[in-house]
């Protein structure tokens, strides 16, 4: 039977796959120890706990453990690798793309503000950086370079590797935001070229309030701490370290190793019926970013004549993502629809649509009933629709 | 965004969505847009000889604050005359509904197509 609502948010978060709860359990109660104190068996339970958790991560993106700094999330890693690598220099350059997360863009703007410059680079109608601009705007001045490796909103991949050896080629720090990426498609650390990397439990299956930087051998010695207090962590981020949080990211990043490759396949096909099904009984209806070369579980799609909060709302028991807020007070469409070029009208009337693991078949349709239902009943109470519809025949 | 029941309620199952007849005798027609989000009402009144509004239908494009308001003001406008429903304002429907500030707007261009329709000046 199948349960409602349906959860379809699954970039905002993913519910903790019962095995990694069932690991994390025994260190909120039976070893509860700190992990650094170094004097006794409870301290020393926990350590194993969050060495063997650290190997996982590791393992999962192709880095070695003493690579792996444990964070509160992927916006805490996001803040060390851009505020760690600028550290106080104003006579530098990041370079980033017009269509991060704000946990990338808000550390450039504060950094900005401290008298650092930073180039935002543009995306073209599919959400892709082109690697041309990329290459030029490596100026001798520009200190990182920090670039998603799948977008939030409409999933898409960006060339990472080609960045990766365009910044390896300069001694440029080259940061990743993978927070969406890892555990959906295959990550290598070493491949990608890349010196920093993001990530974050809740996104793959894992608890909130912890994450990872992976922070290259290289990276190392050019990063600067923001949090000090005790040396945790290679002395990076200091602060007692979440075990129960670490032991559930590792096991998460295990079973998403394991099942990557099937999964992305099952999850790939259970989009694309939710994509076709839409497209073949709803006109008007446009897909945002790149056809293929995205995550498997996303689909961004934009229904004309109807506005994205009014649609979450008429459609009860979906739980889905609007990619605007009608409001009055602020411009409060996407950022990254917008840099797509993606028509203003349009930028009211996306959806989000995040699939994940525990999704089936049956859900997939229950929700194309309701979507489609519900921008037909929207529709016709529209008089934009209405006047359409007048100037085509 | 979470609303109000007042809110759900009425985006769920709108009772006076749809529009008259073309032809229907005593229809007026208001449209007003939002300068602030581009939200589009079209409102249309029956209007009996007496000046009394005897029936109400809306179109909306836009947010949930929109389609509400739109209804809201149907129902306040039915069984009262044309003076009288002049005097329906935003803030009451706003508070009715438990609009958050930023969401007032669907109130106002609900109430500008209600006065473009009784006032016979209408914009899109």
């Amino acid at each position: 039977m199948m349960k409602t609502p349906v959860y379809l948010d699954n970039h905002s978060t993913t519910p903790v796959d019962e095995r990694v709860l069932a690991e994390m359990l025994p260190y909120f109660s039976e070893h509860f120890g700190n992990a650094s104190s170094a004097d006794h068996a409870f301290g020393w339970k926990a350590e194993e706990a969050v060495d063997r958790a650290r190997q996982r991560v590791a393992a999962l993106i192709g880095a070695s453990a003493d690579e792996i700094v444990f964070t509160s999330g992927a916006t805490e890693s996001n803040n060390l690798a851009i505020k760690g690598a600028v550290d106080g220099a104003t006579e530098v350059r990041i370079v980033t793309s017009a269509t991060e997360h704000p946990a990338v863009l808000d550390p450039c703007e504060y950094l900005e503000g401290k008298g650092a410059k930073v180039r935002y680079l543009p995306v073209d109608r599919d959400g892709l950086l082109d690697l041309k601009d990329v290459e030029k705007s490596l100026d001798d001045d520009v200190r990182l370079v920090s670039v998603m490796m799948a977008n939030n909103e409409i999933g898409v991949l960006q060339p990472i590797a080609e960045i990766g050896e365009l910044c390896r080629a300069r001694d440029i720090l080259f940061h990743t935001d993978a927070a969406q990426a890892v555990g959906k498609v295959p990550v290598d650390v070493q491949t990608l070229k890349v010196d920093l990397l993001s990530l974050s439990a809740h996104k793959m299956y894992g608890p909130k309030g912890v994450g990872a930087l992976y922070v290259s051998k290289n990276a190392r010695r050019k990063i600067a701490a923001k949090t000090h207090g005790g040396g945790h962590e290679g002395s990076l981020r200091s602060g007692t370290v979440n075990v129960a949080g670490v032991v559930g990211m590792g096991m998460a990043c295990e079973l998403s190793g394991a099942d990557m490759a099937a999964e992305s396949v099952r999850t790939g096909r259970l989009r694309d019926r939710l994509r076709d099904s839409i497209l073949a009984r709803l006109d008007e209806v446009h897909v945002n970013g790149h056809p293929t070369n995205r995550l498997p579980g996303n689909l961004n799609l934009s229904f004309g004549f109807v506005e994205g909060e009014a649609l979450i709302l008429s459609m009860e028991d979906v739980a889905v993502s609007s990619g605007s807020a009608c409001t009055s007070a602020t411009n409060a469409t996407s950022h990254v629809l917008a840099a797509l070029g993606v028509p203003e009208q349009l930028l009211h009337s996306s959806i989000r649509f995040g699939l994940g693991r525990f999704n089936t078949e049956e859900e997939i349709d229950y929700v194309v009933d309701k979507i489609c239902a519900s921008v037909t009943r929207l529709r016709e109470l529209s008089p934009l629709w209405d006047k359409a519809q007048r100037e085509k025949t | 965004m979470k609303f109000s029941d007042e809110v759900s309620s009425r985006v769920k199952e709108p009772a006076h969505a749809g529009s008259f007849p073309s032809g229907d005798a005593g229809v007026v027609t208001g449209m007003a847009t939002s300068d602030d989000c581009g939200d589009v009402v079209q409102l249309q009144l029956k209007v009996e000889a007496g000046g009394r509004i005897t029936d109400a239908r809306f179109k909306t494009y836009g947010c949930a604050a929109s389609i509400a308001s739109s209804q809201r003001v149907c129902e306040l406008s039915v069984g009262r005359s044309v003076d009288d429903a002049l005097g329906i304002s935003s803030d009451s429907i706003a508070a009715f509904l438990d609009l958050p500030e930023v969401k007032a707007h669907g109130a106002t261009v609900a109430v500008e197509a209600l006065r473009f329709a009784l006032t016979a000046d209408s914009r899109l």
